[in-house]
């Protein structure tokens, strides 16, 4: 099994344990109290007016983000260049959008409602991870590409 | 293939763009969610300065109908939560079904906080008598049965854009309802209810006579006051009125913004049907504050 392969494996994986967070902070949203790893950040956090978009709890957004990454991940597994290529992109940006939007998340936390939440920072560092991830096999795609392309 | 350069930029742009947008929905979101409307303001940190004036808090140790107040909780509590509420207003409503479960399942069951009601009839006088049912109902001990049976009538369905104004007769059906004895409740609000109406129809023949209309204003309030309910619903107003009297004027200035409902957690304002974070904010501080000492 080749690295490439492994790594777009991890960016699955770590993907699914981000929906796994983001069902649970879900459920509990509609459900308290939340267990919090430590103290009630994130009771504190669920109940501030930031966590809901007109309605919608972020962590809906969060799940959804997940869910695409995971539904592009596994179709980049699946189908061939240059549809694989595409995907791989789609799954960085998604990432990068989703780290942009975690950094906001995480200063409205610490500046705003000055309570951190456990699973909310565990979300944010799958994000950042897959974002990592993302750009290693983006840059392996290109290599490979310059490579094929000068053959 | 490769992926082009431009392909890369364009989509970390895209993304970027994607990401800002939802920030922006989000502040958005934030923003009219924060300010439901214009009457209900921010988290206000003045303290009472009981050498300065009279903290409207209720001091009465016991529970139960002898006290003057309706109270929850245990009596020895550290905290004590005082509401200035009113049954006719949208943010007590949703404060009663969001926030307080929160506070009573934390703090109030746990023994850490105890409860107060006091009125704040802002609605005229309608709220009045809505009031002085919550009173004839606390005779029997069941304020908080009555409150969430009331509020459940004013908004039905639990919306809070559509109030509806209970009569007499309904405010009697509500005790009924929650099985308070409905003798002595209606003796009671009807006591209420027969001297307002002597009082309004004096009123009006006032009015005929002069066309001074503070006279007649003081005339209704003072005709009202032969109800010893209507005089403890007053009471409640003025001791709300006495704390604000008793801020330094820079402290008015922002408490002229007031709105029902207003909390006291100890003796620090809090106003408007705030988040449950906020009064865990400030239950978590007095609690420290009591257990650290004097």
């Amino acid at each position: 099994m080749d690295r490439g392969f492994i790594i777009r494996g991890t960016i699955l994986l770590l993907a699914l344990c981000g929906a796994g967070v983001s069902s649970y902070l879900l459920y509990e949203h509609f459900v308290a109290p939340i267990a919090c790893f430590t103290g009630t950040g994130c009771q504190t956090v669920d109940d501030s007016v930031y966590s809901e978009v007109f309605g919608i709890p972020m962590s809906g957004i969060g799940l959804v983000s997940y869910l695409g990454i995971i539904g592009l991940q596994l179709g980049n597994l699946r189908v061939r260049d240059p549809l694989a290529s595409y995907l791989q992109l789609a799954v960085f940006g998604a990432a990068v959008a989703g780290v942009v939007f975690a950094a906001y998340l995480t200063y409205l936390e610490i500046f705003v409602i000055e309570a951190l939440c456990s699973w909310c920072l565990t979300s944010a560092v799958l994000m950042a991870l897959i974002l990592l991830l993302s750009i290693w096999t983006l840059r392996a795609t290109r290599a490979s590409g310059m490579t094929e392309a000068t053959a | 293939m490769g992926l082009s350069r431009t392909w890369i930029v364009a989509t970390v742009v895209l993304a970027v763009a994607a990401a800002g947008l939802l920030i922006g929905l989000s502040q958005w979101s934030a923003h009219v969610n924060q300010t439901p409307d214009a009457n209900e303001p921010s988290v206000h940190s003045e303290r009472a300065d009981p050498a300065n004036g009279t903290a409207p808090l209720d001091t009465a140790p016991t529970s139960g109908p002898s006290t003057p107040h309706p109270v929850m909780g245990d009596p020895d509590a550290p905290v004590t939560i005082v509401e200035f509420a009113e049954f006719y207003c949208p943010f007590c409503a949703k404060f009663m079904w969001e926030t307080f479960p929160q506070i009573e399942a934390a703090y109030i069951e746990t023994g850490k906080a105890r409860y107060v009601f006091r009125n704040w009839p802002v609605h005229g006088m309608i709220a009045v008598d809505a009031a002085v049912a919550g009173e004839c109902a606390h005779d029997q001990d069941a304020f908080w049965a009555y409150s969430d049976a009331t509020f459940e009538r004013v908004f039905p369905n639990r919306n809070l854009s559509n109030i509806q104004t209970l009569s007499m007769d309904e405010l009697k059906e509500i005790a009924a309802e929650i099985g308070l004895n409905t003798t002595a409740f209606n003796r009671c609000l009807d006591g209420y209810a027969q001297l307002a109406n002597q009082c309004r129809s004096a009123y009006e023949s006032c009015q005929d006579r002069t066309s001074d209309s503070n006279a007649c204003n003081a005339a209704f309030m003072a005709c009202l006051e032969q109800s010893d309910k209507f005089t403890a619903v007053m009471a409640d107003n003025q001791s709300l009125s006495d704390f604000v009297n008793a801020l330094s004027p820079e402290d008015r200035g922002r408490a002229d913004r007031l709105g029902t409902p207003t909390f006291f957690v100890n003796d620090r304002l809090l106003v408007g049907a705030q988040p449950y974070s906020a009064f865990e904010r400030l239950i978590e501080e007095e609690l420290n504050r009591a257990s650290s000492g004097p």
